[in-house]
């Protein structure tokens, strides 16, 4: 997985099929991430708009710490 | 009848032959001319710039130093004025940008009603060429996201008024359209309140001074606030300025690329490239914000153009894959394949601390030149920040796409013009405000009728007059102001009213 589909990837290849992911895990660089609380039940994780439960799902998966 | 007034050796214009004197040619001008000769009222048009643009003319508009080269690269001045370069986007204002709503602004709102101005969406469509079209949305917009509505818009083809107008008002025998016409003061009669005439001047330093019944200055939103604030000679602080608003609250739309979405491929189907959505009123009613247009626009493949075409296209792929591209973003615009960007055109406070000033640089006329002070205000980092948001989880809802947001929306300081990692706030050359309507000369510079307070027989037409922006284009209404103003004029065979005088003018009237 290249790095500009680091989150929204996961976030395509988990919870919705928006982002056509080109999977090369020898290539994934894990970088941190930045969560942003952004009202009641959404947040943002490095800008991308997420629920809470997709942010849960997130850390399950280990994209974000 | 056309004259050019290049070359002359002296001025001189009939007398006693003109009911209005219109000072502009632009949109406002022009559609104001017409509409008054066809009701037969006799019109000087006047024209500062030739039938074409010219580096002289242009150099007039030129800003004062320290102010964003911004405001004179959006405007044009010479015969047709900015319409020889405007896109032709025309939306009609909504209802509920002349509701007063005191608990969202400071300033107040349009002291007349929104039926004033749709009253003249007919016939300022025709002036348009849109005559037979309707408002539509975006091809494959869907009503998925809730707080927005597929916004609605008409294409102008667009209108260059200088060519389409010139034949009619070259025939016409009650227009006389004077070019290379500079008005560069407005003289008082004794009263202080009548105006005397419009003083002309050409490139060749001959001057001269023409008069009528009535005038207007259409000479666009920063020009119409400069020349009054100009004309300080008889009155302190120019004429309109009683309530010490003259030049203030000058807005423009915002341009802010909101950030960037994945579509959601099973809604953008079929070569669907954007989408328009503008802000619900139950939305900005309850945010307490203003309104905004927003726009996604989407590519499938990596696109770029002009020369170096193929090394871009090389650069931009391998700065997408590689995350990169917000860095490169800085060098030249692109967007990558598969991602979408998101812009808008948000409406702006009108503010007090946003104006237009002189400074002691003069121009080759010996006006003053422009600067203008240009911020966001709390209340439009409050729109852009709660429109975006609601974007992105309305649009995620909807499932439309995925949005990232810029982090400058959750930074404090984001000052005009702002270009930052990829992301912009610029305006939309849609100035506007800065001599606005209102009811009262301490709320602004003209009134209900556009008149200039403490003036009998001075008007403005063009955007300056908006109190209040709205997220629509500026054009079509101020076209729909125009002819409104047109038909007062018609209509007005009596004395004007004296609100709006200074009690100084007053006394000089009794006696
Ligand atoms: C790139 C660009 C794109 C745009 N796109 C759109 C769009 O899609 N939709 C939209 O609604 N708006 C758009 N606009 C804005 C639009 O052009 C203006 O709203 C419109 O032209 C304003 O009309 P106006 O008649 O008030 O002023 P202007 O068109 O500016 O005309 C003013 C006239 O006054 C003349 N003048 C100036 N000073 C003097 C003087 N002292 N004496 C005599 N004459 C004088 C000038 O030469 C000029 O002819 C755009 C603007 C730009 C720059």
């Amino acid at each position: 997985m290249n790095r500009r589909n680091f989150i929204s990837g996961a976030l395509a290849t988990g919870f919705a099929a928006a982002v056509p992911v080109k999977a090369d895990s020898t290539n994934q660089a894990k970088k941190s991430t930045k969560v942003v609380y952004l009202r009641e039940g959404y947040y943002t994780v490095d800008g991308w708009v997420v629920s809470e439960k997709e942010l849960a799902q997130l850390k399950e998966s280990g994209h974000v710490d | 009848m056309l004259i050019d007034l290049a070359g002359k050796s002296e001025l001189e214009f009939p007398q006693d032959k003109y009911d209005v004197a219109v000072a502009g040619s632009g949109p406002a001008g022009i559609s104001l001319a017409l509409r008054l000769a066809e009701s037969g009222k006799k019109v000087a048009l006047l024209e500062a710039g030739g039938l074409q643009f010219t580096p002289q003319s242009q150099a007039v508009y030129q800003t004062a130093e320290g102010t964003d080269p911004y405001f004179s690269a959006t405007r044009l001045r010479f015969f047709g004025g900015t319409s020889n370069h405007w896109a032709g986007r025309c939306r009609e204002p909504e209802p509920v940008d002349f509701e007063e709503r005191p608990e969202a602004y400071e300033e107040s709102g349009w002291p007349i009603s929104f039926a004033e101005i749709k009253k003249y969406l007919a016939p300022a469509k025709a002036i348009l060429d849109l005559e037979s079209k309707e408002f539509k949305e975006k091809e494959g917009t869907q009503d998925l996201i809730d707080s927005f509505y597929p916004d609605l818009e008409l294409l102008s083809p667009p209108t260059r008024f200088g060519v389409k107008y010139l034949d009619t008002l070259q025939s016409s025998e009650l227009i006389d359209l004077y070019v290379n016409a500079n008005v560069v003061d407005i003289p008082l009669k004794e009263d202080l309140a009548s105006i005397d005439s419009f003083a002309v001047k050409t490139f060749d330093n001959v001057s001269g001074n023409i008069q009528a019944k009535n005038y207007v200055i259409a000479l666009g939103a920063v020009e119409n606030a400069r020349l009054l604030l100009n004309c300080d000679r008889q009155i302190d602080g120019g004429l309109g300025n009683g309530g010490g608003m003259l030049g203030t609250c000058f807005m423009d739309h915002v341009n802010v690329r909101l950030g960037k979405f994945i579509p959601d491929k099973d809604v953008w189907k079929d070569g669907i490239s954007s989408m328009a959505y503008y802000t619900g009123d139950d939305f900005i009613r309850s945010a307490g914000i203003g309104a905004s247009n927003v726009t996604m626009g989407y590519t499938a493949k990596a696109e770029s153009d002009g020369r170096g075409q193929a090394v871009k296209k090389f650069l931009v792929e391998r700065a997408c894959n590689w995350g990169l591209e917000d860095q490169l973003s800085n060098v030249f615009q692109f967007v990558c394949p598969e991602e979408g960007r998101l812009s808008t055109l948000t409406e702006q406070d009108p503010h007090r601390k946003n104006r237009i000033y002189l400074s002691d640089e003069k121009d080759e006329l010996g006006l003053r030149r422009v600067s203008v002070d240009w911020s966001l205000s709390d209340f439009d980092k409050k729109t852009i920040k709660a429109v975006a948001e609601e974007f992105a989880i309305q649009a995620h809802r909807g499932g439309v796409a995925r949005v990232k947001l810029p982090e400058f929306l959750f930074e404090e300081d984001v000052k005009l013009p702002f270009y930052g990692n990829g992301y912009l706030v610029n305006g939309h050359a849609h100035h506007m405000g800065a001599t606005r309507m209102a009811e009262s000369e301490k709320d602004g510079v003209v009134d209900p009728n556009c008149r200039v307070f403490g003036t009998n027989n001075l008007y403005v037409a063009g955007s300056s007059v908006f109190p209040r922006g709205g997220a629509h284009n500026p054009t079509m209404p101020l076209v729909q102001l125009a002819l409104r103003l047109a038909d007062h004029l018609i209509d007005d065979g009596s004395l004007p009213d004296q609100e709006g005088l200074s009690a100084e003018q007053e006394l000089l009237q009794e006696t």
